[in-house]
């Protein structure tokens, strides 16, 4: 079985050499050697095909459209980012309770500041107060007692304008930068 | 009159024109096509050739550079989807068996099973009996092992006997 497989396929073997063979030499025999070379020579003082898109083939063109695109996107990022209202400033608003949350007390600028702990749906009003207490030192309870207005006592004076209040209420940063400036106004 | 850079481009590339010549032939499976090939195949090495590093690898950069080119063709032509005329007069031939001879018969199988190996497959197979490299030519073109040529080449031989034996039963 294997054996009569073995010179079926050699049998097939040299007729595939045959077959290539005979068509290699027909082929080669139409192929123009002569006129080879001078067409060839022909074809190659021919101009080049116009080539397309020219632009994108200088390497320094794209690149600098690529940092256009970007530039572009970024400054139209940074025209739609601010001003989208309550929703903003109430997330930014828990952040920064949360982080004061997170220690119990902590020193800015020589001052203390015991934890303050505005319950859920407190007013940032209510919190900029807590914080005004725990900064000065004019309270130094717990966050439930100094979060809430003394009773009986003169009503704090809202210590930052509507827009410095906003900007408390941007993360941790923020709380530093408006208690910095806490101390120098209390210095003066 | 061409330049002298030019004309000893094609000085240094020539000797190479028959086998780059079989090559394509192998490849496209017609003669008319295979001399266009060729042409292309020439026209793109004597623009690049400066790319060359080293002179003695001109040769099997040339072929690379020819089975390159053929398998551009061969998907170019897959994608617009036509057939040379001569193949199909070939097929058409050769289903009519009566005014067909047994080469015209067997040179059909032999492309068709050829056309149905797989790609290194088909590259070895071709470069090896049709453009006629040796084995160590055959490896520095495609760089692979002259081990892995001489095994490639034996199971393109296998498969395309088998192809050829089922076509020739069917």
């Amino acid at each position: 079985m294997h054996e009569s497989q073995d010179k079926k396929s050699a049998a097939t073997d040299a007729d595939i050499e045959a077959v290539v063979r005979r068509e290699s030499e027909e082929a080669l025999c139409r192929f123009p050697s002569g006129d080879f070379a001078s067409r060839l020579k022909t074809r190659l003082k021919a101009p080049l095909p116009r080539q397309r898109f020219l632009l994108f083939r200088k390497p320094v063109f794209a690149p600098a459209l690529g940092v256009l695109v970007a530039a572009t996107a970024a400054i139209f990022l940074l025209l739609r980012a601010p001003n989208d209202g309550d929703v903003r400033v109430e997330a930014g608003f828990r952040r920064m309770t949360e982080s004061l949350a997170a220690s119990d007390a902590f020193r800015v600028g020589g001052l203390r500041v015991v934890s303050c702990k505005p319950d859920e749906g407190r007013s940032a009003d209510s919190f900029t107060s807590a914080l005004f207490r725990a900064a000065t030192g004019s309270d130094a309870g717990s966050a439930s007692e100094s979060a809430a207005p003394a009773e009986g006592g003169a009503p704090l004076r809202p210590l930052f304008s509507p827009d410095e209040r906003f900007k408390i209420l941007y993360g941790d940063q923020a709380i530093l930068r408006v208690l910095t400036k806490f101390t120098t106004q209390k210095e003066v | 009159m061409a330049d002298p850079t030019t004309e000893a481009r094609i000085e240094t590339l020539l000797p190479f024109r028959e086998e780059v010549f079989l090559l394509c032939l192998g490849f496209s499976r017609n003669a008319v096509v295979a001399e266009d090939l060729c042409q292309d195949v020439y026209l793109k090495a004597c623009r690049k050739l400066d790319s060359v590093r080293h002179p003695e690898a001109v040769k099997y950069w040339l072929f690379r550079l020819a089975r390159n080119v053929c398998r551009d063709h061969h998907r170019r032509s897959r994608l617009v989807g036509f057939d040379p005329i001569d193949s199909q007069n070939e097929i058409a031939a050769a289903s009519n068996s009566g005014e067909t001879d047994d080469f015209e018969d067997r040179l059909v199988r032999l492309k068709s099973s050829v056309e149905s190996l797989p790609r290194k497959l088909r590259e070895v197979f071709i470069l090896r009996m049709y453009a006629r490299l040796s084995y160590e030519d055959l490896a520095r073109t495609l760089r692979i092992k002259e081990g892995t040529v001489m095994s490639r080449l034996h199971r393109a031989r296998v498969a395309v006997a088998r192809a050829m034996n089922e076509e020739h039963h069917a």
